[in-house]
């Protein structure tokens, strides 16, 4: 079950059957596109090996026929049911096909949703082929982009007929509780009133702004500060012309350190966990 | 208005997935960006036609004859598209603006709002833009150096000089974000090109097959090249448009945290609000 929302977003959440959620990032045409080059090249690469080294060593055309045949309509489909949805391009972009319920997709959906991109890549040129200027060069693949722009998982007319999908595989990054150098902000956060409770918003907007306060130049640190800085600077009474950037450091420090030291873990490397259920996992 | 809640979520972006975001956008909000797209590009695919209607080519009975006629055509096209852009796509630029916030602003908002912005975009994108136009190399300062000058005057509103307060002038603005962002910038114009152009043909040779399959007319004679190109072009230029806005989007994020400035703005609003009950 997913759950798409009213917000434009390529992330969707999945809630498989045993109740375990995930969150899936949805590739579209674009992102599949340099997937789709590399295994045609390799396909392309394979048949005129194949190719080479049938011409020199059968006499007849029909194994090497049945040959070219078999690499061009299974290639996909078999490196797809036998990858747990992925094909050597899909792999080296992260990308893999799952149902439309976040599960592994069989060999008959692998199969069949690369059999029918052929569909996908209509209208062909051939039937431009007395037409001056292009003579025939092959799909115009608009078929394909415009299934992609009308459903709302991306999915193109083999994945809409299979009832799969096509997602990137990212590591979510977990961070620890960010170590803050500034000793003003420590001695500001002793200035703070004990038992100050934020909300979960401003819990979020804190940690937001301090793993990306690096980024940022001073002056901008300040702008951004300013519009939750000022109302906290009048709330705890602290005098004007304090720097809204180490006010929120200090809560910061306030409100994930000091109350819970056990959080400081900034020396440690920050945790990758995949966002892919357990039975992807090698 | 929940700053802190807009109707794309901000986050960091690779420009392959905003092209499929992209997508996204022109489904949720297809018609109106259609609708917003035609009245900008509309009245320009009919100035470009008037303006080249001694070059059309004519002469289809040879095929030299014929790819000279195109070629001149459209040697001719690009620049005048390449300086039309800005004004044709400022509604469906200043609607992704306010949509991002609202949930349907009214055509009349839009078009007070492109008013309001027209000074400049008359002043920069019609006259210093019709300058640069002119000499091919200055192209890059339009796609490379100044990509979002659009966005930053139809949606930032900054002041076209600096003044007596001291106030983000629209073009140091423009140099502020776009700074330490150049190599960035021009891989996605070239990314575009390359994605951009082949789109355009392929979708031109999409509408004649199917024209030629379902009406039996399919031909590359003067009124194809004229009218039924251009068009694929003006719908390529409207998706880009999207992606544009996207990628302005993306870029504010990286460089200065902007949705980080809006949950903090959101929260610090909220707190104000408690503070006053309190």
């Amino acid at each position: 079950m997913s759950n798409l929302g009213q917000q434009f977003d390529t992330a969707i959440d999945i809630v498989t059957p045993e109740n375990i959620a995930f969150q899936y990032r949805l590739a579209g045409p674009f992102q599949r596109a340099p997937a789709y080059v590399i295994d045609t090249i390799i396909r392309s690469t394979v048949i005129v090996i194949l190719g080479c080294i049938g011409a020199i060593a059968v006499q007849s055309a029909a194994p090497l026929l049945i040959l070219h045949f078999g690499i061009e309509w299974f290639y996909g489909g078999v490196f797809e049911a036998l990858w747990h949805g992925q094909t050597p391009g899909k792999r080296l972009f992260r990308l893999r096909v799952l149902t439309i319920h976040g599960q592994p997709i069989n060999g008959v959906q692998a199969v069949m949703r690369n059999i029918l991109r052929a569909a996908d890549m209509m209208p062909a040129f051939d039937a431009a082929r007395d037409v001056p200027v292009f003579g025939q060069f092959g799909y115009t693949f608009q078929l394909g982009i415009l299934s992609c722009l009308l459903t709302q998982r991306y999915q193109r007319l083999g994945d809409l007929a299979t009832g799969t999908m096509v997602v990137v595989e990212e590591p979510q990054r977990l961070y620890g509780v960010v170590q803050i150098e500034e000793p003003e902000a420590h001695r500001l956060a002793a200035e703070l009133p004990a038992g100050f409770q934020v909300t979960r918003g401003q819990a979020r907007a804190l940690s937001q702004y301090v793993q990306r306060r690096r980024g940022f130049p001073w002056p901008r640190r300040e702008e951004i500060c300013r519009h939750l800085g000022e109302p906290l600077r009048q709330k705890f009474g602290l005098r004007e012309g304090i720097s809204y950037d180490l006010l929120i450091c200090a809560l910061y420090l306030k409100v994930f350190v000091e109350e819970h030291p056990d959080y400081l873990t900034s020396q440690q490397p920050p945790i990758s966990a995949p966002n892919l259920p357990p039975e992807f996992r090698r | 208005m929940q700053l802190d809640q807009t109707r794309i979520p901000i986050r960091e972006r690779g420009y392959l997935e905003l092209l499929d975001l992209a997508l996204h956008v022109v489904r949720r909000h297809g018609l109106a960006l259609a609708v917003l797209s035609l009245l900008g590009a509309a009245p320009f695919y009919f100035l470009n036609w008037w303006l080249l209607s001694d070059f059309s080519p004519q002469d289809v009975s040879s095929a030299d004859t014929f790819t000279e006629d195109v070629f001149q055509y459209y040697f001719l096209l690009v620049p005048l598209l390449v300086w039309e852009i800005p004004i044709a796509s400022a509604f469906a630029t200043r609607y992704l603006g306010m949509v991002m916030f609202e949930d349907r602003p009214r055509l009349g908002q839009i078009f007070v709002e492109v008013f309001k912005s027209l000074p400049q975009l008359i002043l920069i994108q019609v006259v210093l833009r019709g300058i640069l136009t002119l000499f091919c190399i200055t192209w890059v300062v339009l796609f490379w150096i100044w990509p979002y000058m659009n966005e930053i005057i139809l949606l930032e509103r900054n002041p076209l000089f600096r003044g007596r307060q001291n106030a983000v002038s629209t073009f140091s603005r423009c140099s502020g974000l776009h700074a330490y962002s150049s190599g960035e910038l021009l891989s996605r114009w070239m990314m575009s090109l390359l994605i951009g152009i082949p789109w355009v043909f392929l979708l031109f040779l999409a509408t004649l097959v199917v024209s030629g399959s379902f009406l039996g007319v399919m031909s590359l004679d003067a009124v194809t090249w004229v009218f039924v190109l251009p068009i694929a072009i003006w719908m390529v230029i409207g998706y880009f448009n999207v992606v544009r806005f996207l990628g302005y989007l993306d870029l504010r994020i990286r460089r200065e945290g902007w949705e980080v400035e809006l949950r903090m703005r959101a929260e610090g609003n909220r707190l104000r609000q408690e503070m006053q009950l309190e």
